[in-house]
């Protein structure tokens, strides 16, 4: 039996299986280290844009830093306010149109949302909220639109509403005790019922225009609203109303920041919605008890 | 009449072959170290943004400046792994207006070979920031 030539095809298949392995094993070690590198860098550039975003939460106006010791860097802007002024600067909404609507994360039962309609940023003191001579800074409508309910649930909420603003001399409050057309409480509560059968904005139950006084008009500070009597979390949201600008748009409620730390070849990102500071759950209670508060 | 034997071409595959064998079995252990090196440094990653993360965790009123080491007991998987977490006031050239913020450092050693490997990251920890 001839066998020349046999050596020659087990010497090249043993090459094929241990080039094979040998690859495989070099490949997987480059690709490890070249993966823990790139991951550390993602640590270092994550931390250096948290640490951005720290400083800037301290001091407005800070656009970088740098942490030389490991090679991370990192841009800080300060990107929009939240809800924006139609034909502000950075603003998707042109001159001439309504402002967006502003959403709120859903409540649970008995959880406040916070509306700021005087500017939180008017440093003058004056009252009403000025932002310079003459210059009104909060909304000055007689009218606001207001959503709650999520309209894919039978969950029926009712909403109360605090209205807080200054009627020339002192802080006044104002309420509305908002119900569901059908909720038919076991209990009745006098609230005063709305249609709730969609809305203008998708997925919203019930709406209610609320309309102000040329007096409450004249010194609106915050409203507050509450829902009652839902078994889940249920949105919320309220819109100005009209076209003109800063006089028809509620003022921002919070501000948008962005850090993008650096590292290598390596970006992270981090952006805080930084909401403006809100008087606490308790304050309706405290502040405008129906007698005197006892220690 | 052809004579029994060993050509040319069967003798240069023969080296050849050995050739690559040998070159592969020389990196071997090389590319296992790399691996190992990865390996560690990820551990190391992971150990660093965990004693980060604690410290981010703590009220900002009760991050005292110090020099502690990391406890993580995942250290002692790394090759003479140690680690320090630093909190120190941030420097006044970076905080002109001594704002309430902490300069926060982590640095985990371990050796390779006997050769040292450090990762560190570096952070701001600041008075009502994240997760305060």
């Amino acid at each position: 039996m001839n066998k020349k030539g046999q050596i020659i095809l087990v010497l090249i298949l043993v090459m094929t299986i241990a080039l094979a392995i040998g690859l495989s094993v070099i490949q997987k070690s480059l690709v490890d280290v070249s993966t823990s590198t790139k991951v550390e860098q993602s640590s270092r550039a994550f931390s250096a844009a948290e640490a951005g975003i720290e400083r800037v939460l301290q001091q407005a106006g800070i656009t970088d830093i740098a942490f030389p010791e490991n090679d991370s860097a990192a841009q800080i802007a300060d990107t929009g306010l939240i809800p924006c002024i139609p034909g502000s600067i950075g603003c998707a909404q042109g001159v001439g149109t309504q402002q967006a609507v502003l959403e709120y994360p859903p409540l649970s039962k008995e959880e406040i949302a916070h509306i700021w309609l005087a500017d939180y940023r008017s440093t003058t003191g004056s009252l009403p909220p000025n932002c310079g001579p003459n210059i009104k800074c909060h909304y000055i409508q007689n009218s606001l639109d207001v959503f709650w309910g999520n309209n894919s649930t039978d969950d029926k909420a009712a909403l109360e509403l605090t209205l807080v603003y200054f009627d020339g001399s002192k802080y006044t409050s104002k309420k509305w005790y908002l119900d569901h057309q059908s909720a038919n409480r076991n209990v009745p509560n006098n609230f005063e019922t709305v249609p709730c059968n969609g809305t203008t904005l998708a997925g919203y139950q019930c709406t209610k225009r609320l309309n102000f006084s040329a007096q409450e008009a004249n010194g609106l500070i915050l409203l507050r609203a509450r829902l009652l009597y839902n078994s889940f979390s249920q949105p919320f949201a309220v819109q100005a109303i009209g076209t003109c600008g800063v006089d028809c748009s509620l003022p921002p409620q919070a501000r948008v920041l962005e850090s993008v730390g650096t590292s290598g070849e390596t970006q992270r990102k981090v952006r805080v919605f930084q909401l403006y500071k809100v008087v606490p759950h308790w304050f309706d209670y405290a502040i405008f008890s129906a007698g005197d508060i006892s220690k | 009449m052809r004579e029994k034997g060993v050509s040319l071409i069967e003798s240069l595959l023969v080296v050849v072959i050995i050739s690559v064998i040998v070159l592969l079995m020389a990196n071997l252990p090389n590319a296992m170290g790399l691996i190992q090196k990865s390996k560690h440094l990820s551990l190391a990653r992971e150990i660093a943004a965990k004693a980060l993360e604690d410290k981010r965790s703590i009220s900002y009123a009760n991050l005292v400046d110090d020099t502690t080491p990391v406890s993580d007991p995942r250290i002692n998987l790394l090759p003479q792994g140690t680690g320090l977490s630093i909190v120190e006031p941030c420097n006044l050239l970076i905080c002109t207006n001594s704002e309430n913020i902490k300069y926060v450092k982590v640095t985990i050693t371990w050796k390779e070979n006997n050769k040292p490997q450090t990762v560190t990251l570096s952070t701001f920890i600041g008075e009502g920031g994240l997760n305060q």
